[in-house]
């Protein structure tokens, strides 16, 4: 039995408990919150962010895809988080929806240390009326992995291995996975078929008549292919049964099962590499603009910049945080970013998604 | 009657009207929050627009019905289409499955009584105590051409290579979905099955029925309401699977869950995954029409 008094000091310290808890989840420490949209992996620096910057704490909120980003951004009109981290090719939209403001490059000093391929990226997709809207922070680029003890690593490396039955004397027969997405699976097989000339403006634009030579393709390849799989979990056990031998997907998903699996490779192909970047937009609705800014310079600092690459397993965009890294699989030969090609919009979202919903179902 | 106790009467009335509100109340606050409420939501974005900024533009339009059922090549030629009826394909021979395989074993477990009536129960359904994602995964390990069914049976002199029926594609889901769905099938089956008389059975035998005959005129027929639920609980979820598809599926396919999914994340076309949704809600409609016309509570076990 519980005495009248015992009961009363237990409530009084569950009370006391429960104002405590209640004064730290209100902020209790007076510092700024600085809300953010991103990936996940972003809150594994949080604290290295908070210790570095006095008074400012992260709350960081994970979204799936950057087209939910920007619907989440845009329905709160751009004030329910500071930091929206969506790809490069959501950047531009961000700007015509006057949900981006210009980045502070008082505070971002970071900038300079950024690859001049981003910092021209930023000073041309992200800029608009002479102001510039994003921060690359991080990227890496979409290519196909291979199994080295099925394909030779010194083959020609090029997007026509992935439409191949047999290619330098490797039987690639129900051995091939493409992206489970119409965007990068499209662009891949444009690039295969020599289109690079859709990748020259603002959006990608094939033609009629080359959208209907990429289905085709793709359904006539379809019996070859093991499938349309991306998730690196899936994938390495693939390449551990035995299954694949040849994936098209993400660099940091090929990073992964390299990991685990050390006969794969990644490819440089011919063509080059389809290449996304994450571009950080401070919200034109955010009341925490200065200390928004200044979390987004520790995301492309040198020590801060180099622990969220390696434990996300992406590189990043800044050359100085990618002197600090260790890891192997993040490093990159100096000439890669030289001929990449950058994500754009399409410019037939739904006929491409309509088309690859055909090519899956055929 | 007096006058004080027709007061009386209706403070009694009143009474009870104010329990039942009481007991009715939360229950009726909840479907209407939780249900009615995003149900109306979700039949008013169907006809809705979305902009180039992924605004709602709220106008009654039925170019989202148009769009699942109108394609380039004509009427009825859509992915979505497409995907409906193969969804409705898969999840008739999950269901069709289920029965094959539950019937027995539920017939079994109507037989058995005390630690044997346990043993088996508990055997048939240790698995499901696993989480399901888990239950995938090892069914991604079992299919495939390397996969262990393929291996083991290319191990023995059976066989001389892969068999198609253990590769991922249709057979690999519609296994898989068997193997979810099957505890629903067998303890509704079960339910209906135990409220059989036996004497009705062993009358028939008695009679020189045979056990094919017993099966089909007797066991079946007055099984029929436990069986009709069980289909209904297999077939509605089945045909709106989505996780299975998507690691057994290998992606050579989309089912309708998938399809609605893959236009709402890329594409941010809620009215059209609205307008899909209520589609799908028709069949299921069907289906609890026919449990309500020819099923008692009680037969749901």
């Amino acid at each position: 039995m519980v005495h009248r008094r015992q009961y009363i000091k237990a409530v009084g310290a569950t009370g006391v408990t429960g104002m405590a808890g209640l004064s730290g989840c209100l902020g209790g420490g007076g510092g700024t919150t600085v809300s953010i949209l991103t990936w996940s992996g972003y809150d594994a620096v949080n604290d290295q962010i908070e210790e570095s910057l006095d008074g400012v704490e992260l709350d960081v909120s994970v979204a799936d895809g950057s087209a939910n980003m920007f619907s989440t951004a845009n329905a709160g009109g751009g004030e329910q988080y500071d930091v929206v981290i969506p790809n490069n090719e959501y950047v531009p939209r961000f700007i015509d929806a006057d949900l981006a403001a210009p980045v502070d490059m008082d505070i971002v000093t970071n900038f300079d240390a950024l690859y001049p391929t981003f910092q021209s990226a930023a000073e041309g997709q992200f800029a608009d009326g002479g102001d510039v809207y994003g921060l690359p922070v991080q990227f890496g680029w979409y290519a196909y992995g291979y199994d080295s003890s099925v394909l030779p690593e010194d083959h020609d490396h090029s997007y026509d291995v992935l439409f191949s039955e047999e290619y330098a004397g490797a039987d690639l027969t129900g051995s091939i996975t493409l992206y489970d997405g119409y965007y990068k699976t499209i662009m891949a097989t444009g690039l295969a078929l020599g289109y690079t000339d859709a990748f020259e403006g603002d959006t990608v634009s094939f033609t009629e008549e080359q959208l209907t030579t990429i289905e085709e393709t793709l359904i006539e390849f379809k019996p070859n292919l093991l499938g349309f799989v991306h998730d690196e979990e899936t994938l390495t056990q693939d390449y551990q049964n035995g299954n694949i031998a040849v994936s098209f997907a993400n660099r940091s998903t090929h990073v992964g099962i390299m990991n685990d699996v050390e006969s794969v490779e990644f490819s440089q192909p011919a063509e080059e590499e389809l290449t996304w970047f994450e571009g950080a937009v401070v919200t034109s609705g955010s009341s925490n603009k200065e200390a928004a800014f200044r979390v987004l310079n520790e995301y492309i600092s040198p020590e801060t910049g180099a622990a969220l690459s390696e434990n996300r397993n992406i590189m990043n965009a800044s050359q100085d945080a990618m002197d600090n890294i260790e890891a192997e699989a993040l490093q990159i030969e100096p000439g890669v970013l030289d001929g990449m090609i950058p994500f754009k919009p399409a410019d037939q979202d739904e006929a491409w998604i309509e088309m690859f919903e055909r090519v899956k179902n055929a | 009657m007096s006058a004080i106790h027709r007061l009386g009467d209706a403070f009694e009335r009143r009474g009870k009207r104010a329990k039942l509100a009481l007991m009715a109340g939360p229950g009726v606050g909840w479907l209407l929050t939780l249900i009615l409420v995003p149900m109306a939501f979700l039949v008013t974005v169907s006809f809705a627009e979305i902009d180039s900024s992924y605004d709602v533009v709220w106008s009654f339009s039925a170019s989202n019905y148009g769009e699942l059922f109108v394609g380039e090549s004509g009427l009825f030629q859509t992915p979505f289409i497409d995907s409906f009826l193969l969804s409705l394909r898969i999840a008739g021979a999950t269901t069709f499955l289920t029965v094959v395989l539950a019937y027995p074993v539920a017939y079994l477990l109507t037989r058995l009584s005390g630690r044997r009536f346990k043993l088996v129960l508990f055997a048939v359904l240790v698995p499901f105590f696993t989480i399901f994602i888990v239950r995938i995964y090892s069914w991604l390990s079992l299919f495939g051409s390397q996969g262990l069914l393929n291996s083991a049976l290319l191990s023995t002199p059976l066989v001389s290579e892969p068999l198609g029926i253990f590769e991922y594609g249709i057979a690999a889901v519609i296994i898989s979905l068997t193997h979810a769905f099957f505890p629903y099938m067998l303890l509704t089956l079960y339910s209906s099955l135990e409220g059989i008389d036996y004497g009705v059975i062993e009358a028939s035998r008695d009679l020189g029925a045979s056990r094919l005959e017993i099966a089909k005129d007797v066991v079946i027929p007055l099984s029929a309401q436990g069986l009709i639920t069980g289909c209904v609980f297999v077939f509605v979820p089945a045909l709106g699977t989505f996780i299975t598809p998507q690691f057994l599926a290998r992606g050579k396919f989309t089912m309708i869950a998938e399809v609605l999914t893959a236009r709402i994340n890329e594409l941010y076309a809620i009215n059209y995954g609205a307008a899909g949704s209520l589609f799908l809600i028709i069949p299921t409609v069907i289906a609890f029409a026919i449990v309500m016309r020819t099923t008692s509570l009680e037969a749901m076990g």
